[in-house]
C-alpha cells in the first residue's frame, strides 16, 4: 500500500514536471535559433539608413522659449496623437521672492498660455519643453515584459505598437512622465523623435516648428555637430532627474533650478 | 513486458519536447524578434515608413518659388524669416500629395489661412514668462492705444503676418486708417 502511494506521487510528479521542463528546454532551444537567424536577416533587411553612424541629442534652450506651443500642435499633427494627450508639452514655472513655485501646462500648451494672475510678486517666470529624454538606462525598457520597448543603436527608446499588451508598467516607470496608453489603441505611446523624419535626414516636428530655436536635435556621432559640440563644452546645461542614474539624452541649457 | 507503458510514456515526452518548440515559438515568438536585440527588427522599419506629414522647411518653395516670389522675399527678409510656413497655415501633406503615376505633387487641399488674432496672440500676447526682449504686447490695450476698433482680424489690419514690423514700410497711418 505504501508503495503504491509512492508510485503514485512519483507520477504526478513526472507530469506536473514535465510540462515545465518543455517550456524550459523550448525556451533554450529558441533563443540559440534566434542568434543563427541574426546574419541572415540582416542580410535579407539592409537598411539605406546606417543607424551605427548616428547618436541623437537632444537640447532645450529654457531662455529662448516663447512657450507658443507651436511644437506640441505640430506633434500632434505628425505623430496623431490624441487629444489630451501628449508626446511633448510645455510648462509654466512662475516663482515668486520667497521660492512659492506655480506651474501649469494647460492642455498641454497646445493652444499656449493664458496670462496668469499670481497673487505674489513675481521673482522669474519661464517655460520649460518636455518630451520623452532617451535615457540611455531607462527603466521603462526594463520593465516591458513582452520585449515591445527598446532602445535603437542610434540612440532612441520606441514602442512596437504591435507587441505591446498595454499593460502600462512601462508609463509607470517612466520618472519623467513621458508616455500615456493611447485610448484606442489601448498601447503605449511615446515621442519617437519623430524617427520618420530624422531617418529621412528630416528635422523632427517639435524641432522645426520652434520659431525660436529653442528645440535643437544633435547628433554625438556626425564631426563638428553643433549641438553636440553645446553640449560637451557648455557649463549651463543639465539634464532632469540626474540622481536617478537614467542618463538622459535630453538636455537643458539655462535651465532653473526650480524644474526637476 | 510490464514495462511498455512507461517506455511509451518516455517516448511520448521526449517527442514532446521539439514539437512543443515549434508550436510555443511560432505563436509566442515574431519572425524577426532578436535580430538586433530584445525586440521585434521589423518594428524599426515599421516606424521608419511611417508617413511623413510636415514638410522641410524648403518644401513650399518648390512651388511657391515661382507663385508667391515677392510674399517669399517680404517674408525672408522680415522678423518672420524663422516662422516654417506651416506653423501658421497648414502641414504641407494636407494641402498637395504626390501623384501616383507621376510623381509630381499635385493640390488636393486649399491651404489653411487664419486671419484671427489668436494665432499671432499665440507668440506675441504678453505673458510674463515670455523671454523680455521677446516682442509681445497686451492685446486689447495695444489696439485701443492705436485708436483701432477691436475685432477678430484686428492684426491684420496693420501688421504683414509675412513681415509683421512697420518701421520699414511706413504704412502704420495707413493701417490706422483701415483699423478704423
Amino acid at each position: 500500500m505504501q508503495n503504491r502511494e509512492t508510485e503514485m506521487s512519483r507520477r504526478s510528479f513526472l507530469g506536473k514536471t514535465g510540462g515545465l521542463a518543455v517550456l524550459v528546454v523550448a525556451g533554450g532551444v529558441t533563443t540559440v535559433f534566434a542568434d543563427s537567424k541574426q546574419s541572415e536577416q540582416i542580410k535579407k533587411n539592409p537598411q539605406a539608413y546606417d543607424w551605427s553612424q548616428h547618436d541623437y541629442v537632444y537640447l532645450v534652450d529654457t531662455d529662448k522659449c516663447i512657450g507658443c506651443g507651436s511644437c506640441v500642435r505640430a506633434c500632434q499633427k505628425e505623430n496623431h496623437v490624441p487629444p489630451h494627450r501628449f508626446r511633448t508639452w510645455v510648462e509654466r514655472y512662475v516663482v515668486s521672492h520667497d521660492g512659492h513655485t506655480h506651474i501649469d501646462s494647460p492642455d498641454g500648451a497646445r493652444n499656449g498660455f493664458p496670462p496668469v494672475v499670481s497673487d505674489y510678486n513675481v521673482a522669474k517666470a519661464f517655460f520649460v519643453p518636455k518630451l520623452c529624454n532617451h535615457c540611455t538606462h531607462t527603466p521603462c525598457v526594463q520593465v516591458c515584459p513582452v520585449g515591445a520597448s527598446y532602445r535603437t543603436k542610434d540612440g532612441l527608446i520606441l514602442v512596437d505598437e504591435k507587441r505591446c499588451i498595454g499593460c502600462g508598467y512601462c508609463v509607470q516607470a517612466c520618472p519623467y512622465g513621458s508616455r500615456f496608453i493611447h485610448p484606442e489603441l489601448h498601447v503605449a505611446s511615446k515621442c519617437t523623435l519623430c524617427y520618420h523624419r530624422i531617418t529621412k535626414g528630416m528635422l523632427p516636428a517639435c524641432v522645426q516648428s520652434c520659431p525660436v530655436q529653442a528645440r535643437m536635435l544633435g547628433d554625438r556621432k556626425k564631426n563638428g555637430d553643433k549641438v553636440a559640440e553645446i553640449i560637451a563644452t557648455s557649463k549651463v546645461v543639465r539634464v532632469l532627474k540626474p540622481e536617478l542614474l537614467t542618463e538622459p539624452n535630453c538636455y537643458y541649457k539655462n535651465l532653473s533650478k526650480e524644474v526637476y | 513486458m510490464e514495462h511498455t507503458k512507461h517506455i511509451w510514456r518516455a517516448v511520448l515526452i521526449i517527442l514532446l519536447v521539439p514539437i512543443s518548440y515549434v508550436v510555443i515559438h511560432h505563436i509566442a515568438v515574431p519572425e524577426s524578434f532578436g535580430v538586433y536585440g530584445h525586440y521585434r527588427a521589423d518594428s524599426v522599419k515599421e516606424f521608419m515608413d511611417t508617413p511623413v506629414i510636415h514638410g522641410d522647411r524648403e518644401s513650399c518653395q518648390s512651388c511657391h518659388e515661382k507663385q508667391n516670389k515677392e510674399l517669399l522675399a517680404n517674408k525672408a527678409k522680415g522678423k518672420h524669416a524663422t516662422v516654417p510656413c506651416e506653423n501658421c497655415h497648414d502641414a504641407v501633406s494636407f494641402h498637395v500629395k504626390p501623384d501616383s503615376k507621376t510623381g509630381e505633387l499635385v493640390k488636393i487641399e486649399k491651404m489653411v489661412i487664419v486671419r484671427s488674432y489668436r494665432l499671432c496672440a499665440y507668440c506675441h500676447e504678453y505673458l510674463e514668462a515670455r523671454p523680455n526682449a521677446f516682442p509681445q504686447v497686451k492685446c486689447k490695450e495695444h489696439v485701443i492705444s492705436q485708436d483701432a476698433e477691436f475685432s477678430e482680424e484686428v492684426c491684420v489690419k496693420c501688421h504683414d503676418p509675412h513681415n509683421p514690423s512697420l518701421k520699414e514700410e511706413g504704412k502704420k497711418d495707413e493701417g490706422k486708417k483701415d483699423a478704423k
